[in-house]
């Protein structure tokens, strides 16, 4: 298949002025331009769920944004093609050191590179957390909790949910009742209602999975066609990713987008106070001066941008006093039961987990602390042959035999919750990459506990796929997400930052992105991280107003 | 999948893996279902099309001779022939959308064919009333069925009678349409051959409960659309607002409730002319508009469906001459 012929890898877009028009082919909207020699409001670091939202956030507030993102700025509807190959473009490939027990593998399934952030290539399961897990170590007795109150961030929810026209179930089936969610749910894919099938002959409750697809028109944004290339990219707007909804917001609302802008280091004065930010960009280093940084480069860029910019001041980092940033790396853990079916299924048809069971977060009838929520499945050809390879070890005639039954599989997938543990963390490497940037060591494994939770997951998983009628059943194991690296908190000397992002060492230095997390939570993380950015703009906007930022 | 991970020397195993891998259990390869249309949309829109066309001209044709009905009857034959032509493009669509898979699923387009054939002819003249009765109680007998094919099509997929399948499974209104139809029909009929009151009553009860069965189908679909479209709220608030008008005049006929059930009935009307144009629009709003109306015509709401508020409309029409005082069709 012909790759997508596309400048936006080797030039940037977002410059003199205007910034690609993700809705048009070709287009562009205007961009406001600051100088890099006179102080902004925010230098922010990253366009994901949380650059971009404080980008729009604080930008409509009236202050000057210059957001930073080492990716490239795409409109989907021209520059993404129905080909994995090709898409790869959209995850973060530079070259990371893994190690620890269970060494964890980067790209396509934990991080991406592109204005938008991980969004872009995310597979919009927009689930809400539970509301004692706020408080996991005051009520459930394991675990941090989070310096927020559960009804505050219901609140924010409500909010993101409708800022990306979350298409969820008219009722759903766990914790406190909230509003009505903005579209409607989509119509079950066939691998969705394996799940259903298999949880309604064991009695278990499942739902329609809220999802960040359109099933309606909105805008110009086109409502999902359901061919399921959702997680390379979806090229028809239909995925509200943040590229397509606070990035526009932000443009709109007067911030600046630097694309292909690698932040490599963060100035800092003589009174250890952040002065602006060095980046790469256009084969040069340059210097933006602001009077605050905001980072929000997720859980292994976050912490490897703070270590790195070490000064006099900081000598073990910024906001590094307490030693945690860095730690307490989290994923989810993704183990899977696959199966074959009589049906054809197509599972690559639609979004791919348009229907979850979250029973094993809300009972705590169990033998290990957290919780998990699993999914329908759908992956691609290549993915799932990648699985293959990488968890059987098959190939040749027996891969392409297994490869015969694809259009019958069906799978059920956790999205597991990990324990934050102190030595699962980022560090920095002594070697250097092509920018002379320190290469991030990342060490990772797995506890008992989390043992225990995707061993009972495996098990519960098996008994609902062979009561839906799945056959010749098999298991991989995978991660997926990452959450932590910079833990948001109440006291200086267990946290990195307090409960407004900010950290507790420097007072014009925030944090706000997946890397906040204490703990992780049994769902995946994108609609919380853009709750909790949501409701951290309002705080540091009231810090603006009262003059206590700089 | 190309990862510029480096993995350190570790001592334990990643990916622990168990199970019997499907591969080595099966060798052959199940053989691929058929649930892709077979028809190709454009040859589906000529023959719709042409169906439709046929049944006209075939109306046109049986109503050459026999003597001109009445007004009324004439709306009522038209109302029939209208929602039925209606229901004859949403069912050839979305049973062909559903590659025939039964086949009862025909009935539907040809029974609709008829009495769109069958509506025509009554509205231009009085004669042969008993084979077109046989037709409209055939449509009506038909739509009845078609609601139990459609609520058992429901059921039987996990989640029962919930939102998911009210959205997506077979609408449960349509057959109503059919119903209707066959009940306008029949209305011309009697408006000729019974007391003009009780024609008028009949026929009146029929086009409001018909409207209120219409909100109940254009609601649900709406509300799955999110009302994204503010003009998505007319249908719901004037087709109720109309059906109560429409109730309220055929019960006790005053001239005020007449006039008023009349200028609700002419914004019915409208508003199913104006509806088509909204729907046609929601089509080019979906990925790649109506250069790609072979998907966006089937994933879009139903340009078909808006006019079969007029077919209610010109019924009600009918109810409301009828029952005019000192007025005979
Ligand atoms: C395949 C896949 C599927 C997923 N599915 C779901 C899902 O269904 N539901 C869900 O809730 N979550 C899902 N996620 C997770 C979710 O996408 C992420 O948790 C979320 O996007 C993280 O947001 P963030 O703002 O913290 O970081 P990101 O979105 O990763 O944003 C960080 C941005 O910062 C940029 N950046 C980093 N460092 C620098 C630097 N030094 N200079 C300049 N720019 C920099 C990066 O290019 C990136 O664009 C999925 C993730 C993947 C990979
Ligand atoms: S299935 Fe829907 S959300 Fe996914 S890529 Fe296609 S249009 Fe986008």
């Amino acid at each position: 298949m012909s790759a997508v012929v596309s400048d936006a890898e080797t030039r940037p877009r977002a410059a003199e002025g205007r910034a690609p028009d993700v809705f048009r082919p070709g287009g562009w909207v205007p961009m406001r331009r600051y100088s890099e020699n006179e102080p902004v409001d925010f230098a922010i670091v990253g366009t994901g769920c949380g650059g971009s939202v404080l980008a729009a956030r604080l930008a409509e507030a009236g202050h000057s944004v210059v957001a930073f993102d080492a990716g490239a700025f795409y409109r989907p509807l021209e520059d993404f093609a129905s080909d994995e190959r090709e898409q790869e473009k959209l995850y973060w490939l530079d070259e990371r050191i893994s190690g620890g027990a269970d060494p964890l593998e980067f790209g396509s399934n934990n991080s991406g590179k592109a204005v938008g952030g991980t969004t872009v290539h995310f597979q919009m399961v927009a689930l809400r957390w539970r509301p004692e897990w706020f408080k996991a170590r005051s009520l459930l007795g394991y675990g941090h909790d989070w310096p927020v109150d559960w009804r505050e961030m219901w609140h924010y929810y409500d909010l993101a949910e409708d800022a990306m026209k979350i298409a969820g179930p008219v009722r759903y089936p766990w914790g406190p009742p909230r509003g009505r969610y903005p579209y409607r749910e989509h119509e079950l894919s066939a691998s969705a209602l394996v799940l259903a099938r298999g949880c309604e002959a064991l009695g278990t409750a499942w739902a329609p999975t809220p999802t960040a697809s359109l099933s309606a028109p909105r805008g110009l944004a086109h409502p999902c066609v359901y061919r399921g290339f959702c997680k390379i990219g979806c090229a028809t707007n239909a995925k509200q990713s943040m590229l397509v909804t606070f990035v526009p917001r932000a443009l709109a609302a007067g911030a600046e987008i630097r694309d292909l802008a690698m932040v490599g280091r963060i100035e800092t004065g003589r009174d250890g106070r952040v002065t602006g930010v060095r980046y790469h960009r256009s084969g040069a280093w340059r210097l933006q001066k602001a009077r605050a940084v905001i980072v929000a480069g997720y859980s292994i860029e976050t912490p490897r941008l703070l270590l790195h910019s070490a000064c006099p001041a900081h000598p073990d980092g910024l906001a590094n006093s307490s030693g945690l940033v860095g730690t307490n790396l989290m994923v989810h853990s993704n183990h899977a039961v696959w199966g074959v079916m009589e049906e054809e299924i197509r599972w690559y048809k639609g979004p791919p987990s348009l229907a979850v069971c979250e029973r094993w977060n809300y009972d705590d009838d169990k033998d290990f602390d957290g919780g998990y929520a699993f999914m329908s499945q759908g992956p691609l050809p290549t993915d799932f042959a990648t699985a293959l390879v990488s968890n059987e070890g098959v190939f040749g005639h027996r891969l392409r035999r297994w490869m015969g039954h694809y259009n019958h599989m069906a799978g059920l997938k956790i999205v597991g919750e990990t324990q934050a543990r102190d030595e699962n963390r980022v560090e920095l490497s002594e070697e250097t990459d092509a920018l002379g940037l320190p290469v991030p060591k990342v060490t990772f494994g797995y506890c008992d506990n989390d043992r225990r939770l995707f061993t009972h997951a495996q098990r519960f998983m098996r008994a609902v796929l062979d009561a839906a009628g799945g056959r010749d059943l098999y298991e991989t194991a995978d991660t997926a997400h990452l959450m932590g690296g910079c833990r948001m908190g109440v006291d200086p000397a267990s946290s990195v930052v307090n409960a407004d992002g900010r950290s507790w060492d420097i007072d014009n230095l925030f944090v706000c992105d997946g890397s906040l997390f204490p703990t992780g939570g049994g769902v995946n993380p994108s609609l919380t991280i853009v709750a909790n950015s949501l409701r951290i703009a309002e705080r540091i906007k009231a810090l603006a107003r009262r003059g206590e930022i700089g | 999948m190309a990862f510029s991970t480096r993995t350190q020397p570790s001592d334990s195993h990643p990916a622990p893996c168990h199970g019997s891998p499907p591969g080595q259990t099966r060798t052959s390869r199940p053989a691929p279902s058929r649930r892709q249309p077979e028809t190709a949309p454009a040859t589906l829109v000529r023959a719709t099309g042409g169906g439709l066309a046929l049944a006209v001209a075939g109306g046109a044709l049986l109503g050459a001779r026999g003597g001109r009905p009445s007004r009324a009857a004439r709306l009522a034959g038209l109302g029939a022939a209208l929602l039925a032509g209606s229901v004859l493009a949403d069912s050839a669509m979305e049973h062909s959308r559903a590659n025939f898979r039964e086949r009862r699923m025909y009935a539907a387009p040809l029974v609709a064919g008829a009495t769109v054939a069958a509506g025509v002819a009554t509205a231009l003249s009085r004669a042969s009333a008993g084979p077109r009765r046989l037709v409209f109680r055939g449509a009506a007998l038909t739509g009845l069925a078609g609601t139990v094919f459609h609520f058992r099509n429901i059921l039987s997929r996990p989640g029962g009678l919930s939102f998911n399948n009210l959205f997506y499974r077979a609408p449960f209104g349509a057959p109503g349409a059919l119903v209707l139809a066959g009940g306008l029909g029949l209305g011309a009929l009697a408006a000729e051959e019974r007391e003009p009151r009780a024609a008028g009553r009949a026929l009146g009860l029929l086009g409001a409960g018909g409207l209120f069965g219409l909100t109940a189908e254009v609601g649900l679909l709406h509300f799955r659309g999110a009302f994204q479209n503010p003009a998505m709220y007319a249908p719901v608030t004037a087709v109720p607002a109309t059906g109560l008008a429409l109730a309220a005049a055929t019960l006790r006929p005053s001239p005020a409730r007449l006039r008023l059930a009349r200028g609700a009935l002419a914004l019915t009307s409208v508003l199913g002319l104006v509806g088509t144009g909204f729907h046609a629009y929601g089509v080019s709003r979906g990925n790649g508009g109506w250069r790609n109306w072979t998907q966006n015509l089937f994933q879009g709401p139903p340009v078909a469906a808006p006019p079969s508020l007029a077919g209610i409309a010109l019924g009600g029409f009918a109810a409301l001459r009828l029952l005019a005082p000192g007025r005979r069709g």
